[in-house]
């Protein structure tokens, strides 16, 4: 027993002094920005990933013809002039772009990259052969693409493209193929789905190239000589992925990390606590929002009766002190809005906003006839108790609103069940039984996109539209509200197709008055894209793109502090 | 003995056959591989949904995509698109030619996913699960010796301590303590995340951590046990004869008491050690260790179930192999048993 003592206490010493000694006392060093993600990228072919953090990882090494900053202005990078019709590169109707790169462009291993590579990359989205996940908006609208010279190239499309981003600037293509690396293997397979190249790349266009990734814990990216805009000042960037937030924050307050993209809302109270480490919030392109179930089929499930009634849906929005939650959950950095389009260049400045005013939530509801009769606390009418399911994902931010509002509602007479679900399950297809696509709701928190660079709003077009409603003859349609508005429709096709900016906006603007109107969904707040830094470790503090393009858009301007 | 582990692998054979539709159907009652792009930024349009979900074949009934998974679809003629324009023998071998599928999530093959995890998996769980071993059978054997002396109550109120608490409660104080707090009092600090630069120096710091939480958590039961056993054993008739033998003290605890007191701690083990190739899922994900614990809680969330099928394949199939071998050891530690 003294021996086996003895070898326990060795040990022990040991591990201590091996811990010890060999602790560091910062990771850092003063060319390495280190930066954490809570999920690893699962492609690095921009084309085949809808993973923000894949995309993020991309935009890393990835060159645009042009990006957005964090202002949504223009920002070339491949190009030299962004086309227009005022410069010739567009023409009159909008259906044909000629496109003009920068002379001298090399990819990272020394090949020029020139206007082959992006005639092979737009017929690499245009065959379906290659089943990309991205690259829909162009596949859809491409009619031909043709090299005219070294450094010059044509897009031809099926009708007006208004909106150039959507087609050549980083939200539509963010990514461009070496076509000396694809080429052969597209040849060959007749496809490029499975090439070796979308999970090991080995050349690239951006500032930086991929030296390294350590499946499952790390990326580790070095500076691009090639590099269209020169060499950045950072020398290595080294993505670490952390997969629960806790660790992750903290290996920022311990000074292990330097900068994490992807706070939420519910955590950035806590991480204005920590000392030394600032936040900064661009805009994210998505409104956190309650989506009423107002269908009244059966199919495959009516909302409750009560949501029909659009004084009941205005008395929701007018019970809900948005601000408060705001204050008490989200540290005050969030407003409540009413506009589908809030915080985009198009929302409508005269919308206005509704007051948290539980008085006019009941007057309201005594108005559509919904009131206590039974005196059991809650409203009924013809028998029928005003108890609605309120779902959501299981994201703790999520179910902490979800309780305040269940408190708020309550006030004003309105019962509410709380559930929660994994958001595979909540977000599944029809087919996969989804408690959206199967109207097991009727309020459904979470986020919907809203315009972004341009006033084509996707949750409008795709989301809302009467053409895509659930019903029998359409069970994994995309309107799981059921909501229906042709006007709303008419102006949603004005916002994607007019060639007249103002005519376009003025449709926004209808657009953001039919839903305060109609109320299909409760606006709760826009969502900021929110990152954290470490603010010793930064010679200024970095700026950062908006959700809606790269957000290293600036990255050759940030600095490591001495 | 060859004969009984014939016997063996081929009784296996149908069990591994049942599990496998069992947990066939279970993973693809988990959710939507495409709910991921509810909330995306840039996701698909409904159409291109609804063509990914025909080309990945999720469109058809459970019985004919766990064929396919099983015997493999190039016998068959199927949507390569999506949309009907291409129909064509697919390209999978099924799980009895030894092709797992392809990830739905990366489009690579499972295997390669877990081949990528394995070796930080058994990194972290083997040297915890020994150390967790020697320690308790250190303990355990020192405490059956002195039952309810002082040291004998300390350390099971410390192993009870450390047993009660729940892994993610243990790994994050530690996480606090020796990283974030230590480097405030101006001690250094121990690394957060991952395996390290490479080094075995750096490789050991990084174990610290998620070492320690997975010895505290699994050192209770294994010296409870062993007390038990030992204690069992040490009040028989032939350890009361080998002491009137006169042999000495250590003889006696180690060649009579220990042998015959490990019997049903083998078959503890036999049971356990399938279970290091699937990892720590709380731990991993904690300490964001990239193994297998962590891989296929990252498959479930995105519900890849060729993923999660191969992992757990792959665990059903250890279980059935560490089982035999447990069956023959205990031959080597108790002669009287033959098969």
């Amino acid at each position: 027993m003294k021996h086996l003592k003895k070898t326990l206490g060795l040990a022990m010493i040991i591990v201590l002094a091996l811990g010890l000694a060999l602790a560091p006392v910062a990771a850092q060093d003063g060319s390495t920005l280190t930066v954490g993600f809570a999920q690893e990228p699962d492609n690095m072919n921009g084309f085949y990933s809808s993973m923000a953090f894949a995309q993020w990882a991309n935009d890393l090494v990835q060159a645009s013809l042009y990006d957005i900053s964090d202002t949504l202005e223009n920002v070339p990078v491949l190009i030299e002039e962004i086309p227009s019709v005022e410069n010739g590169g567009i023409n009159e109707d909008f259906t044909q772009y000629t496109i003009t790169i920068k002379e001298g462009l090399l990819w990272s291993d020394g090949t020029p990259l020139t206007a082959a590579d992006f005639v092979f990359t737009y017929q690499m989205v245009e065959d379906p052969a290659n089943n990309m996940l991205q690259g829909g908006s162009i596949r859809d609208a491409l009619e031909s693409v043709e090299q005219v010279d070294e450094t010059t190239f044509t897009l031809t499309f099926n009708a007006p493209k208004p909106f150039p981003e959507d087609v050549i600037g980083s939200p539509g293509l963010s990514t461009i193929l070496p076509a000396h690396i694809f080429q052969p293997i597209y040849e060959a397979e007749g496809s490029i789905e499975f090439a070796p190249a979308n999970q090991d790349p080995t050349v690239f266009s951006g500032p930086y190239v991929l030296s390294e990734w350590r499946r499952g814990e790390s990326m580790t990216f070095t500076a691009n000589p090639n590099y269209a805009l020169g060499t950045p000042a950072i020398g290595t960037v080294v993505i670490r992925f952390f997969p629960d937030t806790d660790t992750q924050y903290a290996a920022l307050q311990a000074g292990q990390l330097d900068f994490v993209p992807n706070v939420s809302e519910g955590d950035k109270p806590r991480i204005a606590g920590f000392e030394g480490v600032s936040q900064v919030t661009v805009f994210g392109g998505y409104i956190e929002s309650l989506w009423l179930n107002v269908r009244s089929e059966e199919f495959p499930r009516a909302g409750h009766p009560a949501l029909q009634d659009v004084l009941v849906r205005q008395a929701i929005r007018a019970a809900l002190d948005r601000q408060a939650i705001s204050d008490q959950l989200l540290a005050g950095t969030v407003s409540p809005t009413d506009s589908i389009y809030a915080g985009s260049p198009f929302e409508n400045p005269d919308l206005g906003v509704t007051a948290h005013d539980p008085a006019a939530a009941a007057a309201l509801l005594d108005e559509a006839g919904w009131v206590d009769s039974n005196g059991d606390g809650t409203r009924d009418k013809d028998g029928v108790e005003l108890v609605l399911r309120y779902s959501s994902t299981t994201a703790g931010w999520r179910n902490n609103i979800q309780a305040v509002i269940q408190q708020q509602l309550a006030a004003v007479g309105i019962g509410t069940i709380l559930e929660a679900y994994p958001a595979s399950e909540f977000f599944a297809s029809w087919s996969d039984s989804g408690i959206n696509a199967l109207g097991e709701y009727d309020i459904a928190q979470y986020a919907n996109n809203t315009a972004l660079t341009n006033p084509a709003n996707v949750t409008v077009i795709e989301s809302l539209s009467c053409a895509q409603r659930v019903n029998e003859a359409n069970p994994g349609g995309q309107n799981q509200t059921g909501f229906c508005s042709e006007e709303m429709d008419a102006a949603g096709l004005i916002t994607q197709t007019s060639l007249d900016p103002e005519e376009r906006l003025a449709a926004a603007f209808t657009i953001q008055e039919i839903m305060r109107d109609n109320a299909p969904l409760v606006n709760l707040f826009a969502r900021g894209d929110n990152y954290a830094y470490v603010t010793a470790r930064f010679a200024e503090a970095p700026v950062v793109g908006s959700g809606v393009g790269n957000q290293w858009f600036d990255i050759m301007n940030w600095q490591l502090a001495n | 003995m060859t004969q009984y582990i014939i016997r063996r692998v081929l009784q296996s054979i149908p069990l591994l056959i049942i599990l496998s539709f069992v947990l066939f159907a279970f993973t693809n009652a988990l959710g939507d591989p495409l709910a991921i792009f509810a909330e995306s930024r840039n996701r698909p349009t409904q159409a291109e949904r609804e063509m990914l979900i025909r080309r990945l074949g999720l469109d058809r009934p459970l019985t004919e995509q766990y064929l396919v998974w099983m015997i493999g679809n190039d016998w068959m003629l199927v949507d390569v698109r999506g949309d009907g324009s291409v129909m064509e023998p697919g390209t999978r071998e099924g799980v009895l030619r030894g092709d797992l599928g392809l990830s739905f999530v990366t489009r690579q093959p499972a295997w390669t996913r877990i081949e990528e995890r394995l070796p930080a998996t058994l990194t972290l769980m083997i040297p915890s699960y020994l150390i967790t071993l020697v320690l308790a059978v250190a303990i355990g054997v020192y405490s059956s010796l002195r039952p309810y002396s002082l040291l004998d109550n300390t350390i099971t109120g410390l192993s009870f301590f450390f047993f009660s608490m729940p892994i993610f409660f243990i790994a994050l104080m530690t996480i606090y303590l020796f990283a974030v707090q230590f480097p405030q009092w101006g001690l250094p600090g121990l690394p957060i995340g991952g395996t390290g630069d490479g080094s075995l120096g750096d490789l050991i710091l990084h174990m610290l951590m998620p070492v320690f939480c997975l010895v505290a958590i699994q050192l209770a039961g294994y010296v409870r046990f062993i007390r038990s056993s030992m204690l069992d054993v040490l009040n028989q008739d032939y350890i009361r004869t080998a002491n009137a033998k006169g042999l000495s003290g250590r003889t006696v605890v180690q060649r009579h008491a220990f042998k015959n007191a490990a019997l049903p701690l083998v078959t503890l083990v036999g049971l356990d050690l399938p279970f290091l190739l699937a990892g720590a899922v709380v731990t991993e994900r904690i300490f964001a260790w990239p193994g297998m614990g962590r891989l296929f809680i990252e498959s479930f969330e995105r519900a890849d179930v060729t993923v999660m099928m191969a992992i757990l394949m792959l665990l059903c199939v250890m279980v059935v192999v560490f089982q035999l071998l447990t069956d023959i050891v205990y031959t080597w530690f108790d002669p009287r048993i033959r098969y």
